[in-house]
């Protein structure tokens, strides 16, 4: 159990270092002997999100859920699910998720951590990696849930998006 | 659409109430100097009274793009008018969303300003560490 303790303590102190570094605020929503969860909001670019950090013990993962401020309502889940699933593939570092029971939607990004070094690198990479990539799909995932829009050209949008500042 | 025409969409809608105040402005400077407009270009539309229909994005993903970014600006001063909120329904239908994101959205909105929960905002990673390179097929 001391073991388990210093180990979820060690990562725990690498994650709330990493979010103060960025000027963060957050809450810790659980605080076990095995395991801690934080969350923030964090305003993306497009979206107003909330970021969930889950740390388990004894499993050693550490688990990055970026939740969508909109959830899918029932009549849109299958076509949102199909540009999820396109919108997956060839993703590296997570993936996209959704509740078919609520509609909610979610960016996961997990990984498992030993005590060494690079762990905080490690986990930024993997914070950024599930933020920007939230970033980049909502405004797809709300094109095809409230325009109508089919999910194949909601994708291709989201590829030649050219930023206003290119022009 | 060009970054000047983004920028007018905003001015447009901060003029909506008629009184755009002093954090309205300096959050369409924001965008404008986010979009790579220069220091004049933006005092130029920001002082200009665009009586015109917007012309509007015809990708659905850049309207979504536009939509948040007037919200944004709508919440930008900490207040949700009756004026604005109206303003903004309009400018939702006409970029096509159905009324349920809207309402949804407004929701979250006005949680959000009710609470006063502190938003942490993304940081500025550089755009080729953004997104890592998607993989491909192997055969």
């Amino acid at each position: 159990m001391a073991q388990i303790n210093e180990t979820l303590l060690h990562m725990v102190n690498t994650i709330s270092s990493v979010i103060e570094n960025l000027g963060y605020d957050y809450q810790i929503l659980v605080d076990d002997p095995t395991i801690t969860v934080f969350r923030m909001a964090i305003a993306l670019e497009h979206a107003k999100t909330d970021c969930i950090i889950d740390v388990r013990i004894p499993d050693k993962i550490v688990a990055v859920f970026i939740i969508s401020p909109v959830s899918a309502p029932e009549s849109g889940r299958k076509r949102v699910s199909e540009f999820l699933t396109m919108a997956n593939y060839g993703l590296i570092l997570g993936g996209f998720e959704m509740d078919m029971d609520d509609g909610e939607l979610r960016y996961k990004s997990s990984f498992i951590y030993e005590n060494e070094v690079g762990e905080e690198y490690e986990f930024k990479q993997h914070l950024f990696n599930a933020l920007y990539t939230m970033d980049r799909y909502f405004p797809g995932i709300m094109a095809v849930l409230f325009t109508g829009l089919e999910p194949r050209v909601a994708i291709s949008q989201i590829n030649n998006y050219i930023d206003p500042k290119m022009n | 659409m060009n970054k000047k025409q983004y920028l007018q969409i905003l001015v447009y809608f901060a003029q909506a109430d008629n009184d755009p105040d002093e954090i309205e402005i300096d959050f369409i400077r924001q965008v404008g100097i986010r979009i790579g407009l220069e220091g004049s270009e933006i005092d130029e539309i920001i002082e200009s009274n665009p009586n015109w229909e917007p012309d509007l994005p015809k990708s659905e993903v850049e309207r979504f793009i536009l939509f948040d970014d007037i919200l944004d600006l709508i919440a930008v001063d900490s207040k949700l008018t009756e004026r604005e909120e109206i303003e903004a329904r309009k400018i939702a239908k006409k970029l096509g969303f159905l009324s349920t994101m809207v309402d949804e959205i407004f929701k979250n909105l006005r949680k959000r300003l009710t609470e006063g929960i502190a938003l942490n905002k993304l940081p500025d990673i550089g755009p080729n560490k953004r997104n890592p390179t998607p993989y491909g097929k192997y055969n």
